[in-house]
């Protein structure tokens, strides 16, 4: 049975953040990921990534911002510490090697987005969570501290007589075997559950899987009734164009050719949050004014050549690929389409779960900095910075005696096909960790002498 | 996955555009090339594809400490490397690659794009230890036929093969890095035979290559008297053939209007230094001849436009 100090089940933005934090703080982590990391949802976000990091912008209002686009449903707590945070963070992925686009002077370079008071979203052209996934999946390549497991599904939370969780049965699927994953501490990071609507801009993945584990064994959910509707997914199939395209200054048109935002948000217009603009568009539909597919058009016509080609190149891609049209010379045709679950599993802004032992970051969780509405570029930042701080809280291990039982549940015990022999310590390394070490904040030094300790005294059912 | 024989991504092909391509009207998918095949379609990708990323040392190595806020970098170079960033690692063009069906252990294009992300990264600190490292494996940069596969298949527009064309470009260009391929002479070779002649004079490429310009020369680098006698088979085989008479092989015609090529080197090394890198994220300027050349009223103007400026525009990138 593979044994680490922490687990992290999902590795998208919130789930590799968590992991890399935790492998800093000197416990074992393993990653374990149904899919393989660079597939994550966190792919898909495109626009990018907010801070108040401009000398003249400030958390404050970055903060206001947050408050006033989750209709004041917030946490404001939570979103204080996610603002303030927030341009520490960025830097951090600058310095760890994430291509931010620059502005003058070389600095880092800004574009406006929906229900923002500044322009404060960072970006990579219009692949930001795709350039920061590949970025944090190659500092976990350079760990090698970190074990992964890639293509494994989780299917279930284990707890001990205390209700502490206490690991996870995972599938391989390469090999279709069982195995139990021992951990003193599981961080949830897998993602929202778009898929039960249907168009929805998420990708087959988001099943809600982490959701529906916790909830199984008794994790409260909150606020699962606030979903959001993005207000440009592409007309048929519900593909995402980016909120970057109305950064960038596109325009929304109803069938009659009027800019009907003028008449819902005159002041921020197309720039309005999400649930504003998406609500004004199925209003123009429902009121007759939209084309006969139940449509609005999306003008990014409005934006310069060059600029369209350096900043939204995929979304040309898409509307070449998926609707057969050149963004760059006729409208788009767009609706309102299932986005973002701002609901989830419940925490404190720690991550932590009223299940002990039990975390929860970005997507999955509800801590809650969203509330009835969540800001475009402000999902990435939410899994970064309670990615992290859901792993830098040290893991309290269950009790010893506890521990030291096998936490195989009896039903698992019934089964003809539970393995006896394991895959993972196979495939992925056994963990050299005993499982009864507490897990101090150990320096490099003390690490390497308790792993050489830990590996001598290694017993071979510890291997597996 | 493989849909009739190319390579591609099975979720982006519309069901129809594959019938029509299909031969015979049956649409034959297969899993992809190039890797160990685990189970009907599934290929395994840990084992090449992920192990040549792994290979091109896939992260940031900056010097020292970091800086109290961002590093500051020229705003283009970012806009240049986002092209390989934009890479969603499918593993389409390893799929795709001819050179690494022949020499498994190329790096390959996938990885080389990857290490072109780093290379062209301005904070990155060790550019000229990358370089050399990937142009003194046997496997490396050099292994590429150019033979523009990868660029076709790629659905992300990554254009593996340009990327590692300006692997070579930075590592002979700008840092002059002589590697034990020859890839420096060998590309040295093409440009002074293009200036001399206009055209590729064949029996000089060798010699050139290895002897630096000069048949006697070549004779006493020992390496290359070893690659000529390697290759007398080659030459023998193409006097028997017909395919070069021994007259076309020593005597090779010059352009009539050979001043002209001259003239266009003698403007690229004259001019005001600034080597012209087309990107597909940099195209479209307005008013543009590289807007005019990219206008296909079909909107796919993308590819069109970055093949011809990539090969076209840049002094000793369209050989090997």
């Amino acid at each position: 049975m593979p044994q680490h100090d922490v687990l992290v089940i999902g590795a998208g933005l919130a789930g590799m953040r968590a992991a890399l934090a935790a492998a800093d703080e000197g416990v074992s982590v393993g990653v374990i990921s149904k899919i393989h990391p660079v597939r994550s949802h966190s792919n898909a976000a495109q626009g990018g990534i907010n801070a108040a990091l401009n000398p003249e912008d400030s958390w404050e209002s970055h903060a206001y911002d947050t408050v006033k686009g989750s209709d004041y449903l917030g946490d404001q707590d939570a979103i204080e510490i996610m603002c303030r945070e927030a341009p520490k963070e960025i830097l951090h992925l600058e310095h760890l090697g994430v291509t931010f686009h620059r502005g003058a002077e070389g600095k880092l370079g800004t574009r406006a987005f929906g229900g923002a008071s500044a322009a404060r979203t960072y970006y990579v052209a219009d692949i930001t969570g795709q350039a920061i996934l590949h970025v944090l999946y190659e500092q976990l390549m350079r760990r090698s501290e970190v074990f992964r497991y890639e293509e494994w599904f989780t299917t279930a939370l284990v707890q001990d007589d205390d209700g502490h969780v206490a690991g996870a049965v995972t599938r391989n699927i390469r090999d279709g075997s069982m195995e139990l994953f021992g951990a003193k501490t599981v961080i949830l990071a897998c993602g929202g559950n778009g898929r039960v609507y249907n168009p929805t801009t998420n990708a087959l993945i988001c099943t809600g899987d982490g959701i529906a584990m916790a909830y199984r064994i008794g994790a409260p959910l909150m606020d699962m009734e606030m979903i959001q509707y993005h207000p440009t997914t592409l007309a048929g199939n519900g593909l995402l164009i980016t909120e970057g395209a109305r950064g960038e200054g596109a325009h929304l048109y109803n069938a009659q050719g009027e800019r009907f935002m003028e008449k819902y948000a005159p002041n921020k217009m197309e720039l309005a949050s999400r649930d504003v603009v998406s609500r004004a568009e199925q209003t123009e539909i429902n009121e007759g004014r939209g084309f006969p597919d139940g449509t609005v058009a999306l003008d990014i016509t409005v934006v310069p050549r060059k600029r369209i080609h350096e900043a939204l190149r995929e979304i040309v891609n898409v509307g070449r690929d998926f609707a057969g049209v050149d963004i760059t010379k006729d409208p788009v045709h767009i609706k309102p389409g299932n986005h973002y679950t701002m609901g989830g599993i419940k925490t404190d802004i720690d991550g932590q779960t009223s299940v002990p032992g039990l975390y929860a970051a970005g997507e999955v969780a509800c801590v809650s900095v969203h509330g009835g509405n969540r800001l475009g570029a402000n999902s990435l930042l939410d899994t970064l910075i309670f990615g992290r701080r859901s792993a830098s809280t040290p893991p309290t291990p269950p009790r010893a005696s506890a521990c030291r039982r096998s936490p195989t549940p009896a039903w698992a015990k019934r089964r003809a096909w539970w393995p006896t022999s394991s895959g993972a310590s196979a495939r992925a390394g056994a963990c050299p960790r005993s499982r009864t070490s507490s897990a101090p904040r150990w320096t490099a030094t003390q690490r390497c002498i308790a792993t050489t300790r830990a590996c001598a005294r290694r017993s071979p059912s510890s291997s597996g | 996955m493989r849909v009739n024989g190319k390579s591609a991504l099975a979720c982006n092909t519309q069901l129809g555009d594959a019938l029509a391509r299909a031969p015979g009207g049956e649409i034959v998918v297969e899993p992809m090339g190039n890797m160990p095949v685990l189970k009907d379609l599934i290929v395994d990708m840990d084992a090449v594809h992920w192990k040549k990323i792994q290979r091109v040392v896939p992260w940031l190595l900056p010097e020292g400490e970091p800086p109290e806020r961002e590093y500051i970098v020229e705003p283009e170079a970012m806009i240049d490397i986002t092209q390989s960033m934009a890479c969603i690692q499918c593993g389409v063009c390893v799929s795709a690659c001819l050179s690494m069906e022949v020499d498994p252990e190329f790096i390959g294009p996938a990885a080389l794009a990857k290490a072109y992300r780093f290379v062209g990264d301005p904070r990155d600190a060790h550019t000229e230890d990358r370089l050399s490292d990937l142009a003194e494996d046997p496997h490396g940069i050099y292994d590429c036929t150019h033979c523009f596969a990868c660029i076709e298949v790629c659905p992300k527009d990554v254009a593996p093969m340009n990327q590692i064309m300006r692997l070579r470009r930075h590592a002979t260009g700008d840092y002059g890095i002589k590697d034990r391929n020859n890839g420096y002479g060998h590309e040295k070779a093409f440009v002074d035979i293009i200036e001399r002649y206009g055209t590729l004079h064949e029996s000089q490429l060798l010699p050139r290559s290895y002897g630096q310009g000069s048949l006697i020369r070549s004779q006493v680098e020992p390496r290359a008297l070893k690659q000529l006698i390697e290759s007398l088979p080659t030459a023998v085989a193409g006097l028997r053939s017909g395919k070069v008479s021994p007259k076309a092989a020593l005597i090779h015609h010059k352009l009539p209007d050979q001043e002209q090529i001259r003239r266009i080197y003698h403007e690229i090394e004259t001019g005001d230094g600034e080597r012209l890198e087309l990107n597909l994220y940099i195209v479209g300027e307005e008013g543009e001849g590289g807007a005019a050349e990219q206008d296909p009223s079909t909107g796919d103007g993308s590819e069109a436009s970055t093949v011809p400026g990539e090969a076209g525009t840049e002094r000793g990138g369209a050989e090997q």
